[in-house]
């Protein structure tokens, strides 16, 4: 299973190329496979500054991939997952760990981000897509 | 060409149709047609792939929305 990350949506709003070229290849690739957490459904939908296209967009996204449940076995894996990272360094946001731990609850296979936060952590691969 | 008609016949070597066969009963059970959970199986998959065609459709066609993802990223790093 594949997780997408908030962060690609986000580059992917912003017309980033690399990001965009990766979505599409994801969504061509088959839904079955894809995933994302219950927090991006929450980051992207929640402010109204989102237009009503993009919202139908989401709306359709959501229907159609795996929904990771932010429940109780996510947040101690992800609460694992930053103490792992803060130990070797590296500080993860709340919401950033809260996905992190949905992906390893549900035995993702690669999580799929444009943020550097996620690299390090060795529940899954991690695929990070620099911006172009 | 001709006309396809709505029946779909597939030829399956009788292997091929016992391994159906044993799956279709491990995931339906018994009183449940194989030929049931296979047309259920294709229709699904059918359904998914027009689905993703429709997102692609969707996502070439999008504005860029540069205002709501600095908003998003903005309040990621404020959380």
């Amino acid at each position: 299973m594949t997780v997408i990350d908030t962060s690609i949506f986000v580059e992917v709003e912003r017309r980033r190329a690399q990001a965009e070229e990766r979505l599409r290849d994801l969504l061509a690739g088959g839904l079955d496979d894809l995933a994302v957490s219950t927090v991006t459904i929450l980051e992207l939908t929640r402010s109204p500054r989102l237009a009503l296209p993009w919202r139908e967009f989401y709306r359709r996204l959501f229907e159609a991939v795996l929904i990771l449940p932010a429940d109780r076995r996510a947040a101690e894996m992800g609460a694992a997952i930053a103490r792992e990272r803060e130990r070797a360094g590296h500080r993860m946001q709340n919401t950033d760990a809260l996905i992190a731990g949905c992906a390893a609850a549900a035995g993702a296979d690669l999580l799929v981000t444009a943020d550097e936060d996620f690299v390090g952590i060795r529940h899954f691969a991690v695929e990070v897509v620099r911006p172009s | 060409m001709a006309r396809k008609g709505a029946d779909l016949t597939i030829r399956l070597t009788r292997e091929q149709r016992a391994k159906l066969d044993r799956l279709a009963r491990k995931k339906l059970g018994s009183e449940r047609s194989t030929g049931t959970w296979v047309r259920r199986l294709a229709l699904e998959a059918a359904e998914r792939e027009a689905r993703a065609e429709d997102l692609l459709r969707r996502l070439r066609r999008l504005p860029a929305a540069h205002e709501h993802a600095d908003d998003v990223e903005r309040r990621r790093r404020e959380d």
